[in-house]
């Protein structure tokens, strides 16, 4: 998910189903939920969806333009800033115009300005692509990201309140529990579902983005094993998850240095898992040097994909191959520690 | 004494009862986003914790001063922006030049820093009119609200990659938004939400 442009000139079209279909902000990559829980009405929906994307489309211009020379922890300010001066006006004028739906808007309004959408995008795609590409992908990122509110806002206030636009809808059945956050999460829910039958449907290949990749959480344990002397005490640093199956043995360094290697790898091939801070660099400057594991080519896109899955799919055999490993290595060092047992009787 | 007593309860109300991550998305996608990966987890809610606190120590101090009390909301969301900014900004000066933090490092700050939770915290405490230990209490609440979320949303991530019963159309975010839903609703329950009227 978000991948970088680049500076290739990439179609239009390919740039808008990214942004609004394949890699959809709210319903593939799950950032800038905070808003989508706000949106209880078409009319709230509306004024979140036009200033985030006001929002998404200026901060773009900024990242791109004046932002790739900076340190990336001076630009999440700056992005913060610009927020704050598309939202302080909003502010104002709603306050005194539009009273009822500021009220409605609550402190979600002012939050706008901290939506991790736009340090997201900009960070992956705007300081690393050309203007015409980071405009098109903010435009497209930022309607993907506005359609779904505003299908929310719709969807809630329909269920929710029995009204659209303030006006009484009869033959629907009203809950008031959509118009709680549960509502919004529950519809968040169902549309990514809706989105994921029609992407299986038009582009299988991307249909597997919507899949949460849970990367293993490395543990690292410690024992002693049954030897007097210290330099036989050895010390395992490998307990990995994979799929579900805990693995916890002995094993000498180059086992556990080869599966550090395969679970950088794994973060390589899917670096939309990773939190925000994850693949950071000092400038724009660097940034193609620093992240380039992150850097691909649009049009190797599904073959990464595919080897992202492959990866995914192969978790089982590998884990199988480092079981049996991990038994091979526990039986030469049992016969190690009988035979040294052996010589000191 | 009392403002002891009043901190904790408002800590344990916003983070057990009230999770403010549940109860109002705040700072959902950074908590969702932490659970496939929590490695970090708790730095991140210690950082968390830390830039709540000092904001809304600062934001209510500041409230002490007549002048910006009298104003209104649109001036109080300006000066709570320039006060995370600066917290934030100084705290990364402090840590460049005094351990030499690395950049990547800084970044992941901003990132705790900079999002709608943090940003949340001066602006419940404005509206609930809380007093000083009350807000100390719900900056603290905030970090352990979403330590907690995200350790309850890990768990539930794992139980869902594992589950093969569920329909391949909800795999993946359908479920995990799904599942976000019902902790949701759960936790409003405990705060007295009705479904139905």
């Amino acid at each position: 998910m978000l991948e970088p442009l680049g500076k290739k000139r990439i179609p239009a079209p390919l740039i808008f189903r990214r942004g609004v279909l394949t890699e959809n902000p709210l319903l593939v990559t799950m950032v800038g939920i905070c808003p989508a829980v706000a949106a209880v009405s078409l009319r709230v929906s509306l004024i979140i969806s036009g200033i985030s994307w006001l929002f998404i489309l200026l901060s773009a211009l900024a990242a791109t333009l004046i932002l790739k020379k900076a340190a990336r922890w001076v630009r999440v300010i700056v992005y913060f800033l610009i927020g704050l001066a598309v939202i302080a006006p909003a502010d104002y004028l709603l306050e005194k115009y539009f009273t009822d739906i500021r009220v409605s808007l609550g402190i979600y309004l002012p939050l706008l300005a901290a939506n991790s959408l736009v340090a997201l995008h900009n960070e992956k795609i705007s300081v690393r692509s050309d203007l015409r590409n980071s405009f098109l992908s903010s435009f497209t990122t930022g309607a993907g990201y506005s359609i779904v509110i505003i299908l929310t806002g719709f969807l809630r206030e329909l269920f929710g309140s029995g009204t659209v636009f303030d006006k009484p809808v009869s033959f629907v059945p009203e809950s008031q529990a959509l118009l709680m956050p549960f509502g919004g999460f529950v519809v968040l829910g169902f549309l990514a579902a809706v989105l994921k039958k029609l992407l299986m449907r038009i582009y299988p290949s991307t249909a597997k983005t919507l899949n949460i990749d849970i990367t293993p959480t490395p543990v690292t344990i410690k024992f002693k094993p049954e030897s007097d002397t210290e330099e036989d005490a050895t010390q395992i640093e490998t307990a990995s998850k994979i799929n579900g199956q805990e693995v916890s043995a002995e094993q000498p360094e180059e086992q556990s240095s080869s599966l550090q290697k395969e679970d950088e790898q794994n973060e390589a091939v899917a670096p939309e898992c990773e939190t925000d801070g994850d693949s950071g660099s000092e400038s724009g400057q660097n940034n193609e040097e620093s992240v380039e594991g992150d850097i691909v080519p649009l049009e190797e896109k599904d073959s990464i994909t595919e080897s992202s899955e492959t990866v995914g799919s192969n978790n089982d055999s590998d884990a199988e191959e480092v079981l049996e490993k991990l038994a091979h290595f526990l039986d030469d060092l049992d016969k190690e520690l009988s035979a040294q047992g052996g010589d000191e009787q | 004494m009392t403002g002891l007593f009043d901190m904790i309860s408002v800590a344990l109300y916003v983070s057990f009862f009230q999770n403010l991550v549940f109860s109002g998305g705040y700072g959902i996608s950074e908590s969702m986003r932490m659970a496939a990966k929590p490695r970090r987890l708790l730095l991140y809610s210690l950082s968390i914790s830390f830039y709540s606190v000092v904001t809304a120590a600062i934001c209510r101090a500041l409230d002490f001063i007549p002048r910006i009390k009298e104003t209104g909301k649109v001036t109080h969301t300006v000066i709570f922006f320039f006060v995370i900014v600066v917290v934030y900004f100084s705290s990364a000066i402090l840590l460049r030049l005094t351990l030499g933090a690395e950049p990547k490092f800084l970044s992941q700050m901003g990132i705790s820093a900079l999002n709608t939770l943090v940003l949340a915290v001066p602006f419940i405490n404005f509206g609930a009119g809380y007093s000083f230990f009350e807000s100390i209490g719900m900056a603290l609440g905030a970090g352990i609200a979403y330590f907690l979320a995200t350790a309850i949303i890990g768990i539930g991530l794992q139980k869902l990659a594992e589950n093969k019963d569920i329909p391949p159309v909800f795999q993946g975010t359908p479920a995990v938004f799904i599942y976000v839903a019902l902790l949701s609703l759960a936790f409003s329950g405990f705060s007295g939400g009705a479904l139905f009227a």
